[in-house]
């Protein structure tokens, strides 16, 4: 990992279309602002890593999965 | 194209039915092509969402009007750019689903919801920036109450 210490107003750039600022900095808490392409998604690592551990959950379904659904949705 | 997957075999499908994910799914990055596979006995509400490039991936999904009438996911606009979209009425909205031990509480990811702009065959996984939703929204009962059998729905009422 790349570690680098910036001050507020202070900016990073990654390649050549990401820019990261520090917009404020209260208390444990540091604000930052992020420039991209639309095509790139920013998000908190922590909702980003919930997201990934459900995708890999779910692609483990195999047939099986799917006809105790139907079972289910058919006993009533 | 002959599309082999390792649930259904190989399988026959249409180039136009393959939608691209240039950025894949979340933690499946590399996963940039996918199609969506009716299950052969036609559960309509349940359909599989299956990688074109790997043949292993594959996930169930289901379209969230089916059980969650009020299920409105917000796109930011650079979202709805991406996918080409002035709405997010235009797109297809799936959720995908795991069924765990006990299939009673089988869930959909509201929160992590898949867009897909089907003219233009392009799709991305959005991650919501909402507390409205969860990633592990139960819905066994929601999918009985809205089906058909209106004696069903009441006795599921009665034991709310």
């Amino acid at each position: 990992m790349l570690v680098l210490s910036r001050k507020l107003n202070e900016r990073v750039v990654i390649g050549d279309m990401i820019e990261v600022a520090v917009l404020g900095i209260i208390g444990d808490k540091v604000k930052l602002g992020f420039s991209a392409p639309k095509a790139v998604s920013v998000h908190r690592k922590e909702i980003y890593d919930i997201i990934m551990q459900q995708n890999i959950d779910a692609s483990k379904m195999d047939l099986a999965k799917l006809e105790s659904i139907i079972r289910v949705l058919k006993k009533d | 194209m002959l599309l082999k997957t390792t649930r259904f075999g190989e399988i026959e499908i249409q180039d136009n039915e393959i939608i691209d994910f240039p950025e894949g799914l979340i933690g499946f990055s590399n996963n940039k092509k996918f199609v969506i596979l009716d299950h052969r006995q036609k559960v309509s509400s349940f359909k599989w969402f299956q990688s074109v490039d790997d043949s292993a991936l594959a996930f169930i999904i289901i379209n969230p009007n089916q059980f969650s009438v009020n299920y409105e996911p917000e796109l930011l606009k650079a979202d709805l750019d991406t996918l080409r979209l002035s709405s997010i009425n235009q797109a297809e909205v799936y959720t995908t689903v795991i069924v765990p031990e006990d299939p009673v509480k089988m869930s959909a990811n509201l929160l992590g919801p898949i867009i897909i702009n089907r003219q233009e065959r392009l799709g991305k996984q959005i991650i919501l920036s909402t507390v409205k939703y969860t990633t592990s929204h139960f819905i066994v009962e929601e999918i009985i109450h809205n089906s058909s059998g209106v004696k069903n729905a009441s006795s599921v009422a009665q034991t709310k």
